[in-house]
């Protein structure tokens, strides 16, 4: 079982900060520590930004490979996860300048062998568990397909904050922007991401309480 | 690893609620709880494995370039080495009669830049190159300690043949 990031409480299982120390020192095991926590993550936000998974994985690797590098430079009193995901980010967005037109790839999990074009359903809320599960899984492809659509700033931006649970200022930290800026990306992020779902049928609710399910059925 | 949650209509009409009440700390929780809803790409099985393999293949390169450099330096040493004792032989008033009184002069001098480097070297071997490759690899200060062994026999063997040259000594050393 993966150990989850941002391990603050030192005792049996050492903080981030403590194995990146060992691993500066010459530990290969702290680093393997701190690769299985934060493969995900890293990989999340990278796959996220550049719509590849193959290229994703390779940039991950690399990503990770930067940090091993540059563990001598990394400072202890700050978090680590801000550090490595600020080496992810970066990597990706040196593969997007390298790769101006990238083909769009769906990263939804197609987990549950639906065939591709299905008309989708409306989500019915007194539906029986596989049908929610179903509208669920329609939801979060709308989402994802909303957040694909989104300049890599904003999405860079929100995926950092609701993904990845950084704060405002570690957001600024990761993508050497001004906290104005952050804050800007993320209000207007969000915004594109409602206009987006709402584009796909997924449109703000009315003041008679309507739900926000898919229109035009 | 986190456990999926699927994703319910009625949290991301109540996210679009908010957004559209425009209640930022409201939209901001409602998002991050449509987010966690969202499925966690994960790369192919055996990442780490495959990190650390390619940590070890630069650990690798880096060390064999750092035992050429080593192995480059050491060539250069032996050389400008043994120009310093070919120099000194060469020089001395004895070691080769028939060189002109200038052409003399030229190799006792060339005999003591020699001797400054042979000395350089010393010091370089004895001290500096241990203590500075035993940081990284134990081995390397064994090979390091052989080569300032060897200087210090050459050097020692050295001033022994120049002694046996009446005079090489004195004209070499600083009046």
């Amino acid at each position: 079982m993966q150990e989850a990031p941002h391990q603050r409480v030192e005792g049996r299982v050492p903080t981030d900060e403590t194995l990146a120390i060992r691993a500066r020192e010459g530990s290969p095991e702290a680093f393997a520590r701190l690769v299985e926590r934060y493969e995900r993550p890293v990989f999340g936000l990278i796959v996220r930004l550049v719509r590849d998974p193959a290229l994703a994985e390779d940039l991950a690797q690399e990503a990770f490979l930067r940090a091993w590098r540059a563990l001598a430079s990394f400072d202890p009193e700050r978090r680590f996860a801000s550090w490595l995901l600020r080496i992810a980010h970066n990597a990706a967005i040196d593969a997007l300048r390298r790769r101006r037109t990238m083909p769009l790839v769906s990263l939804v999990m197609e987990d549950d062998g639906e065939e591709e074009g299905r008309e989708r359903e409306l989500p019915d809320l007194a539906a029986p568990n596989p049908e929610e599960r179903a509208a669920g899984r329609d939801l979060a492809r709308a989402l994802e397909q909303a957040l694909a659509g989104l300049r890599p700033e904003y999405r860079a931006a929100l995926l950092l904050r609701f993904g990845q649970q950084l704060s405002y200022e570690e957001i600024a930290e990761v993508l050497s922007l001004p906290l104005g800026t952050v804050k800007t990306f993320l209000h207007r992020g969000r915004a594109a991401l409602a206009r987006a779902l709402a584009d796909a049928g997924y449109r703000l609710p009315t003041r008679g309480g309507e739900t926000g399910g898919r229109s035009g059925t | 690893m986190r456990e999926r949650r699927e994703m319910t209509p009625e949290e991301l009409d109540g996210w679009l609620r908010a957004e559209s009440a425009a209640d930022d700390a409201e939209a901001e929780r409602r998002l991050a709880l449509l987010f966690d809803a969202l499925v966690e790409p994960a790369p192919r099985p055996g990442f780490t494995a495959r990190v650390l393999a390619s940590i070890r293949a630069e650990e690798a390169a880096v060390r064999l370039a750092r035992r050429r450099r080593f192995r480059h330096l050491a060539t250069a040493a032996v050389l400008l080495s043994a120009a310093a004792f070919a120099g000194l032989l060469l020089a001395g008033p004895g070691g080769l009669g028939a060189i002109p009184a200038l052409g003399a002069r030229c190799l006792m001098a060339a005999g003591a830049i020699g001797r400054g480097v042979a000395w350089f070297w010393t010091l370089f071997a004895t001290a500096f190159v241990p203590v500075a490759e035993a940081l990284f690899r134990p081995w390397i200060f064994g090979v390091a300690a052989a080569l300032a062994l060897s200087s210090i026999l050459m050097l020692s063997s050295l001033v022994r043949c120049l002694e046996r040259e009446k005079g090489v000594v004195h004209a070499l050393l600083p009046h």
